[in-house]
């Protein structure tokens, strides 16, 4: 085999490698989208996206339940992290030193690397106790301690992509604000909060993704009553992953299992639309920023691509 | 700062003036004012910061130390290498932990060269094209799907449409389209941060394109492939949800430590789960296994967490040393 062909052939098989990723993300979609419609054939599209009943006995299958809980525990654990994330940030990037801002990187990626089973055990030790004391609730859980875990795992995501903005905004506009007698306060909140605005903004969207396709932690705390839309946020209720990983195993009816798959496709479709929204985002930025910081670049994937 | 007007006229000074001195001095007092409270601002901001960082190092340190304190007393030769009783206390996670481990082998030995052949082919052959564009976002899309999607997925395809049913084999393919977005992001990192002069060093030296990939750019981009590898298996070994979806949750009592990819599995993960949430009929002492169990999955997925930074350190260092 001449020097050409063994190029050819190797290039081949490197172009095969790349195609196997566009492929999965196609078979995603087809296969998912193909048997998770055949619910269509049991249940009503209206039944399905606006009933308020999930019933594997009745077979009744309404996403209602399901997707304000998702709803609810991803709004509130976003309200509550925001701050918390965004301040961090900010923190590591402008205010620590070198030595505190490496420890504090380290930190982050260990916050990214912890299973989320280990979370849900410690949710199920510490949050559902104190749910269960402080208000009075017979189980202690529901939505409010899903919520309050998810604070905690959506923190690496949007922290590592926060301060990998944070950084690329450039030195000058630090310097200029300065050189003007801005305290650092100042510089922060009228020069780099609104220069790095969009992409903070891409770090909560991406934070929301993680937050809603949270499965175990969610579903060890949440009580996983899927029947009908939970009264308060303390009593048992669910998330679509959760619905999914608690019903798809023991699913034997057909018209449950492709109702399962076409949550799993509804899901799909969310995260997918909230990637198109960050590149709309990031495509209206006005300078094309530096892409991206060389040394943190293994712990700001991990992070990015979470674990769950 | 200011002058009343009995003390302006004795220094001889008229009314404008004193207008314009009194103007001045309010607008200096206003000044200072503002300077005050934006430096007070400056530090309020600086101290709720700190105590937001601080906030999140205090609850990572307390649930480390939560489940090494409560795991680490469980832990113990016989725990790591013994079966689960029914009958009697002091249970062991053994079979749960080959399965982990080789779990993770056989999805990594899919999942890494599919991974870094695409990196390779992006960095390496492609030209920016429709594809090459179609094979980011895909990598960016895929990244942003959540793993219980995939366990769906995998259910679907692997088990029903494929017939492998509950099995590791179909755990860890579906753990490997879950991964790839990841090894190949890790992966185009390694290979980006080799410099272009090396390459252009090697072309003039008149090696073939696949000699320079092999002898030169594989093994200087080596510690930052090494960084994929450690991550996915970190990422394998803690995974849940698709596992209970694709593996199944209990390991036949006579496939222990069985090499047949088409036996049903339960990693660590799993097993902490079963043992706190799905509950296993008979087993007394659940609690203290399931403790000892998610000390063992923390120390594996921190070590492999810390050895990542470790030898993505050594890829910059490497790069600067030789430069």
């Amino acid at each position: 085999m001449t020097v050409t062909q063994r190029v050819i052939r190797a290039e081949a098989i490197f172009f095969t490698c790349a195609a196997v990723i566009v492929l999965s993300i196609l078979a995603l979609f087809v296969f998912l989208g193909f048997t998770g419609l055949a619910t269509f054939r049991y249940t009503s599209p209206v039944d399905f996206f606006f009933g308020t009943t999930w019933n594997s006995n009745t077979g009744q299958f309404g996403l209602v339940p399901l997707l304000y809980g998702s709803v609810m525990t991803v709004l509130i654990s976003m309200i509550i992290s925001t701050p918390i994330a965004i301040g961090s940030a900010i923190y590591i990037t402008e205010i620590a030193n070198e030595s505190v801002r490496q420890t504090l990187r380290v930190m982050v990626q260990m916050f990214a690397a912890l299973p989320s089973v280990i979370y849900g055990l410690i949710a199920l030790v510490a949050i559902v106790p104190w749910v269960r004391e402080t208000f009075n609730a017979p189980l202690g859980k529901g939505i409010l301690p899903a919520a309050i875990v998810l604070v905690f795992m959506v923190q690496p995501t949007i922290i590592s992509i926060a301060s990998d903005t944070l950084t690329s905004v450039p030195m000058q506009l630090r310097e200029g604000a300065e050189a003007l007698g801005a305290t650092r306060w100042q510089m922060i909140s009228r020069v780099l909060l609104r220069s790095a605005g969009s992409g903070l903004l891409t770090a909560l969207i991406l934070g929301v993704g993680r937050a809603v396709g949270e499965t175990m932690a969610v579903q060890m705390v949440i009580g996983n009553i899927t029947q009908s839309v939970p009264k308060d946020l303390v009593s048992g209720a669910t998330t679509m992953p959760a619905a999914i990983v608690t019903q798809l195993p023991e699913a034997s009816l057909p018209s449950q299992k492709s109702a399962l798959v076409m949550v799993a496709f509804v899901l799909l479709i969310i995260t997918f639309l909230l990637i198109v929204v960050v590149r709309q985002v990031t495509s209206r930025q006005p300078r094309s920023r530096a892409r991206r910081v060389a040394p943190a670049a293994a712990t700001s994937v991990t992070a990015k691509v979470g674990s769950a | 700062m200011s002058l009343d007007a009995s003390a302006a006229s004795l220094s001889g000074i008229d009314a404008r003036s004193l207008a314009l001195i009194q103007r001045h001095a309010g607008r200096r007092q206003a000044r200072e004012a503002a300077q005050r409270r934006a430096k007070m601002y400056d530090r309020i901001a600086t101290g709720v910061m700190f105590v937001l960082v601080g906030f999140l190092v205090v609850v990572l340190v307390v649930v480390v130390g939560a489940i090494l304190i409560q795991g680490v007393p469980q832990l113990s030769w016989s725990f790591i290498t013994s079966s689960s009783s029914l009958t009697q206390a002091g249970g062991g996670v053994g079979p749960q932990l080959w399965c982990t481990l080789y779990l993770m082998v056989l999805s990594l030995l899919i999942t890494i060269p599919i991974g870094i052949g695409a990196a390779i082919y992006l960095e390496e052959f492609a030209r920016p094209s429709r594809f090459t564009e179609a094979v980011a976002f895909s990598v960016e899309a895929l990244s942003s799907v959540p793993s219980i999607v995939f366990g769906t997925f995998g259910a679907a395809i692997f088990l029903a449409a494929l017939g492998f049913g509950y099995s590791i084999l179909s755990g860890a393919l579906t753990l490997a389209i879950l991964n790839l977005p990841l090894v190949v992001r890790v992966g185009q990192e390694a290979l980006r941060s080799v410099p272009r002069e090396y390459r252009e060093a090697s072309q003039a030296l008149a090696a073939q394109p696949l000699e320079t990939i092999r002898k030169l750019v594989l093994p200087t981009a080596l510690p930052g492939i090494i960084t994929a590898v450690v991550l996915t298996a970190g990422r394998v070994i803690g995974e849940t949800a698709p596992l209970i979806l694709t593996m199944g949750t209990s390991i036949s009592p006579n496939a222990q430590y069985s090499m047949n990819p088409l036996a049903t599995g339960e990693t660590l993960a799993v097993h902490i789960w079963v043992l706190k949430v799905a509950g296993v009929p008979g087993l007394r002492d659940a609690d203290a296994v399931a403790n000892g169990c998610a000390a063992l999955l923390l120390i594996i997925v921190l070590g492999l967490s810390l050895s990542a930074t470790f030898f993505t350190i050594r890829l910059n260092q490497r790069l600067r040393g030789l430069r």
